[in-house]
């Protein structure tokens, strides 16, 4: 349907000088929408500070909104040779389409150029009359909200979920196509700017269409990612959860439970049908036993819902029955492989593969959904690896459907969540199984690890903390399909020393449980790295940790140096014990007199052979972390409640890896820089905690590591501090001590930064500090102009720093999104 | 050890000592001794992480300096989330001056072959170079802005440059010292600080200048400037007589007890009245040419305060010199008749100048 743009180029202010003689400039806007849409306004003659007050309007079609931004190009006018452009600015109108959303945009935006950074700011409103679409054949999918926060959004409720939903485009990447050769680089990255904004909206639309079409009226979690793959283009995905929510009428504060009494919509949809009579199924059998439940439910579910994977990371109360652990899926792939289909169908296919054996792996965990769910991909060269990951969960099945959610008050029970849901007789696993500390009745394994938020119904004792455990293995250069074959070799290898480490760690900290579990994989050229990193925790259903066994086969000669480790290892955990307040009765046990079979394959067994063993005991050790302020890989800390947001941080360590001969040990010590760095930073403030850090890891291919670090610092109990902002930007997706009165769209910058004079700008990092602390502006900007205060879950999707010394140039590309939104304090 | 080592936050929090410190022209490496003998939380920290979050601190500063020159830029500006009560101590901070800098700057015209000899300042007043840099461009920024701009510099200088009124006040004085180019590099006026000149010219700024009117006023009146020459009467024989007779008798009155020191002090005045008395006027009637006007607070050290320090006259005694002087003048008899409007300007001269004299007076 056609609709209207009502644009208004307002004023300038602060432009930069690019009339030596008279100090000023002669400015003009260019305006652009999709390819017929073009407006001028007049020159303003010798100011810094114009003003155009140009009002017009165009005609376009409601799918273009979807797909195009508003481009806006601020030009010096030049009488005699052509005009220099001052800078840019896209402006998403997505926002705008959604009925809930702002109605019309207005602000200062800072005018930005890939070359110079941000040269002043432009006024610009915008408003959008449109007709809405009933044609069945619709291209457009406006009304379909996205939210990349990973949980049911604040002050809507949830009827139900639909699914997953993923859609993916391909494209030439400009900065690879032939006519790069010839042109400037400024104008090769503002043809990407322009094209990886389009197709972000391409996606979206895509990806909205799909969620009309299952009758869902949103999509949560929504994760984007722009996989550069070089000469052979760009890929942009999108993955997300589909999901019907409805505004609260009252605006409570608390957790959104499902207490949903009025009729929802009716939906023709078979599939809430065939389970709205399993459900009914489900509530006869409550008391019957759990295996044949699941076992029905599961049924219904994986055969409806071709992907029962869910993007979220925070779910309503009463709708995780019980946890069963990680699952995931790695497969390596070369890009050129010569398939008979053509690139973005092979691609497809990579992700279908991927897709259907994390399904199996839940299927055999007996498991209805995927949880937390993330793909992500890593690319060097032609050889990239695809890698899905999730926690396999049994939930609720209510929640698929619109009906009335009824929570089984039993099964709410304060530890039922770590029960393990199977038959001790059918364990589709080895597990080490214990009575739970808490009913003593069900059987609860010795650790879980979970890649969702921390779950308020399960309870915990003490601190959390933060884990990370770091691979890092040395390959020999290679390509193509050599290169394939050995990263598939080192995977699993690289993927079991990761779970050690993460194991091992989390039973000197006396903790037997994991929250937000991330995995990352890089490749570079002659690297392979794995980062994890998680908030773990004592959950008190669990058993209490047993120290890790060292076992020693040979002769009574090392003796003496295996007592002083055991010795060591003791004294740690009690340290630990004390330092995250795990309670007094929590004695760290070394092992356990009787070897017992379950106890015996829960023992997490250090083989000590040789001195690298030795070494690696001392690094599961990780004392340092006690030194450093508190941190957790989650949005909230279990044991400590939040009370403000102080700040939120992006730290940036970029290190040759030639020089510093990478290995693991090497990069244990870069991080555990990075966050005495940051203890460092905050050292003045008091009560404060690092909280969701994400840690990752790029390895490019002229052997530099880049590890970016994104975090919150938060305080807690009393703080005296009252932070004023008027942009509140946080990677959580609340912030702390406020409300969050709307959301007002979607955030998505893709912005590309050059530079010919590194060294005289401070480096490279002055350089990359310089284009984050102008990206942060540009965001501030966007919500501002949505009549926004915060901006929750943002996230740094891509960020790719090249250099070439020699000339003294350097270009980075930066993604970010997140949601607008208006707090109240 | 990183290529890129950096932490960036979404609020600029910025540290106020490494921002002293980088104000005053420290490098990273003194910086980080600067703060490890201060701070002895630092101590117990890496060094290279100190470092670290110096040159972050820096790296801030760096973009933040442009802003820092256009202050009223700093709150309409998009680029840094800071709050209202940092940019103030920024900008209070970024404005402070150092006297003897300023002192020895005011020395030469601002022109930019200074800017590149401030060397010698630097090593003469034990400053960083950078230091001394930021605070000549500073005071070249605010002359540079104020020079399109009409109406009192004061005021003008608190809306365009956001300044504390004390910082602003003294930037008042100093600007008009600067654009009337008095000349302050004088041997003889070397043991005046910077101090005594701002008194001086907030006297000249708030007495004789046009801050009333619309006009920029760093300007003199000029007809104003012109009526100091009638004072010429008054060093006329008819009138000196009498005037010194008045004014001797008043001192005699006003100290009263006969001391041995008092009768030095009269003998002292009677000696010299006409001397500074021809002075005085001298220098009222010099003030209409601008070049002679430079020399202004030569030719009062030369011709008023050299003379009376020598002959051991102290503060106090000068000061009831110049009072008497004043007062007096009024009542030589017929010089109204000459000059209708006499006492008027002879107030508004010799008020002024006195007060100065007696600031000078060290």
């Amino acid at each position: 349907m056609p609709g209207k743009i009502k644009i208004g180029i307002l004023k300038a202010r602060n432009l930069p000088v690019m009339d030596r003689s008279s100090e000023s400039s002669d400015a003009f806007v260019e305006v652009r929408f999709g390819t017929d849409n073009y407006y001028k306004t007049p020159v303003y003659k010798k100011s810094l500070d114009p003003e155009w007050n140009s009002r017009f309007f165009f005609e376009v079609e409601e799918d273009e909104i979807q797909e195009e931004p508003l481009q806006i190009r601020v030009l010096d006018h030049d009488t005699y040779s052509s005009h220099d452009a001052i800078g840019k600015v896209y402006i998403d109108l997505k926002p705008l389409l959604n009925p809930n959303g702002p109605s019309a945009l207005n602000g200062f935006f800072p005018i930005f150029d890939t070359l110079h950074g941000i040269r002043g700011d432009v006024k610009v409103q915008a408003r959008i009359e449109i007709l809405s679409d009933c044609n069945e054949y619709r291209k457009s999918s406006s009304g379909v909200q996205f939210f990349t926060s990973s949980r049911v959004p604040e002050g809507f409720s949830l009827q139900n979920f639909c699914g997953f939903v993923e859609e993916m485009v391909l494209n030439d990447d400009p900065e690879y196509q032939w006519i790069d050769k010839i042109r400037a680089p400024r104008a090769s990255n503002e043809a990407r700017q322009k094209l990886f904004t389009k197709l972000s909206g391409e996606v979206q639309r895509r990806i909205g269409l799909k969620v009309l079409d299952m009758d869902a009226n949103c999509v949560l979690g929504y994760q984007q990612y722009f996989d550069l793959e070089g000469e052979y283009g760009i890929v942009v995905r999108g993955i997300g959860t589909a999901a019907n929510i409805v505004k609260q009428a009252g605006t409570c504060k608390s957790q959104i439970y499902p207490e949903i009494t009025k009729p929802c919509k009716i939906s023709p949809n078979r599939l809430s049908k065939k389970i709205h009579s399993d459900t009914d199924l489900n509530l006869q059998n409550l008391n019957n036993k759990q295996e044949n439940q699941n076992h029905v439910l599961n049924h219904s579910i994986s055969e409806k819902i071709e992907y029962p994977f869910l993007t979220l990371q925070q779910y309503p109360n009463g709708f995780i029955k019980s946890l069963c652990g990680i699952v995931c899926s790695r497969s390596v792939k070369l890009l050129n492989s010569n398939n008979d289909l053509d690139d973005l169908e092979s691609r497809d296919k990579w992700w279908i593969e991927i897709r259907n054996e994390i399904r199996s792996h839940m299927k055999s965990l007996d498991c209805h959904v995927v949880l937390g769910y993330t793909e992500t991909k890593s690319i060097c060269e032609d050889v990239c690896v695809l890698s899905a990951f999730g926690t396999a969960a049994i939930v609720n099945q209510a929640f698929f459907t619109n009906v009335n959610k009824t929570i089984d008050e039993n099964s709410l029970e304060r530890c039922s969540l770590c029960h393990v849901p199977y038959n001790i007789a059918e364990l589709p696993f080895p597990v080490a199984l214990s009575p739970c500390s808490l009913c003593g009745q069900s059987q609860v394994p010795d650790v879980i690890f979970t890649s969702i938020q921390p779950i308020p119904e399960i309870p915990i004792i003490g601190k959390g903390s933060l884990i990370k455990a770091i691979v890092s293995r040395p390959r020999k250069k290679s390509s193509g399909e050599i290169s394939a074959k050995v990263i598939s070799d080192y995977l699993p290898f690289m993927e079991y020393e990761l779970h050690r480490q993460l194991l091992g760690k989390l039973k000197i900290k006396g903790m037997n449980m994991l929250y937000g579990l991330r995995v990352q994989i890089s490749i570079g050229e002659n690297l392979l790295m794995a980062i994890a990193e998680a908030t773990a925790c004592f959950a008190a259903a669990l058993p209490i940790p047993i120290l890790p066994k060292i076992v020693n086969d040979k002769s009574s000669r090392e003796f003496k140096e295996i007592e002083i480790l055991k010795k060591a290892l003791m004294e740690e955990m009690e340290k630990n014990i004390e330092f995250y307040d795990l309670g007094s009765e929590l004695k760290p046990t070394q092992t356990a007199q009787t070897d017992s079979d379950s106890e015996s394959k829960a023992l997490l067994k250090i083989e000590l052979d040789d001195y690298r063993e030795k070494e690696n005991i001392y690094q599961l050790m990780d004392s340092a972390a006690r030194k450093n302020l508190p941190a957790c890989s989650t949005e909230y800390m279990p044991g400590i409640a939040f009370s403000s947001n102080l700040q939120m941080f992006t730290s940036i360590y970029r290190c040759e890896a030639k020089l510093v001969q990478m290995n693991t040990k090497k990069f244990n010590e870069i991080f555990d820089y990075v966050l005495e760095g940051l203890s460092y930073k905050f050292r003045r403030y008091k009560n404060c905690v690092l909280a969701n850090l994400s840690i990752d890891t790029s390895l490019f291919d002229d052997d530099h590591a880049m590890i970016i670090l994104t975090g919150s610092c938060l305080t807690f109990g009393e703080s005296t501090l009252d932070i004023k902002n008027n942009v509140e930007i946080t990677n959580l997706s609340y912030v702390p001590n406020a409300r969050i009165e709307r959301y007002l769209g979607l955030v998505n910058l893709f912005l590309i930064r050059e530079s010919t004079q590194i060294k005289e700008n401070g480096g490279l990092s002055g350089f990359m500090h310089c284009f984050i602390t102008e990206v942060l502006a540009m965001v501030r900007a966007h919500v501002l102009s949505l009549d926004g205060n915060a901006l929750v879950s943002f996230k740094m999707t891509e960020c790719v720093l090249l250099d070439n010394p020699h000339r003294n140039q350097g270009q980075c590309l930066i993604n970010v999104t997140g949601d607008a939104v208006r707090i109240v304090k | 050890m990183g290529t890129v080592d950096i932490c960036i936050g979404n609020n600029l929090i910025i540290d106020l000592d490494i921002f002293s410190l980088w104000v005053d022209g420290f490098t990273i490496d003194q910086c980080k001794t600067d703060i490890l003998k201060k701070d002895p939380s630092a101590r117990a920290c890496k060094e290279s992480i100190i470092i670290k979050d110096i040159i972050d601190n820096y790296h801030n500063f760096n973009r933040l300096e442009q802003y820092l020159q256009i202050p009223c830029r700093l709150r309409e500006q998009l680029m840094f989330q800071v709050s209202e009560e940092m940019i103030e101590k920024l900008v209070e901070r970024y404005y402070q001056y150092d006297p003897f800098v300023i002192r020895e700057i005011l020395n030469h015209k601002l022109t930019h072959k200074q800017r590149k000899d401030l060397d010698d300042i630097a090593e003469k007043t034990e400053t960083r170079v950078r230091s001394c840099r930021r605070q000549f461009d500073n005071l070249r920024q605010i002359i540079r802005i104020l020079d399109d701009l009409k109406g009192p510099i004061f005021r003008n200088i608190i809306e365009n440059f956001c300044l504390p009124k004390a910082l602003a006040d003294d930037y008042t004085a100093i600007v008009f010292l600067a654009r009337n180019q008095f000349d302050m590099s004088k041997r003889k006026l070397g043991y005046l600080v910077l101090d005594d000149f701002i008194y001086c010219a907030n006297q000249m700024i708030n007495n004789w200048s046009m801050s009333n009117t619309f006009e920029n006023d760093t300007d003199f009146s000029r007809d104003f400037l012109l009526s100091f020459k009638e004072l010429k009467i008054l060093s006329e024989k008819e009138f000196i007589d009498e005037h010194k007779r008045l004014v001797l008798h008043g001192i005699a009155k006003v100290l009263n007890n006969n001391l041995t020191k008092d009768c030095r002090c009269l003998i002292i005045f009677e000696e010299m009245f006409k001397d500074l008395s021809r002075s005085l006027i001298d220098i009222a009637y010099s003030l209409n040419h601008s070049k002679d006007m430079k020399d202004l607070f030569f030719d009062l050290v030369e011709r008023i305060i050299e003379p009376c320090k020598e002959a051991k006259v102290i503060k106090n005694e000068i000061t009831i010199f110049l009072d008497e002087y004043r007062k007096k003048a009024h009542f030589v008899p017929d010089i109204s008749k000459e000059y209708p409007k006499f006492s008027i300007t002879f107030d508004k001269y010799i008020l002024t100048i006195s007060n100065c004299i007696i600031q000078m007076y060290h």
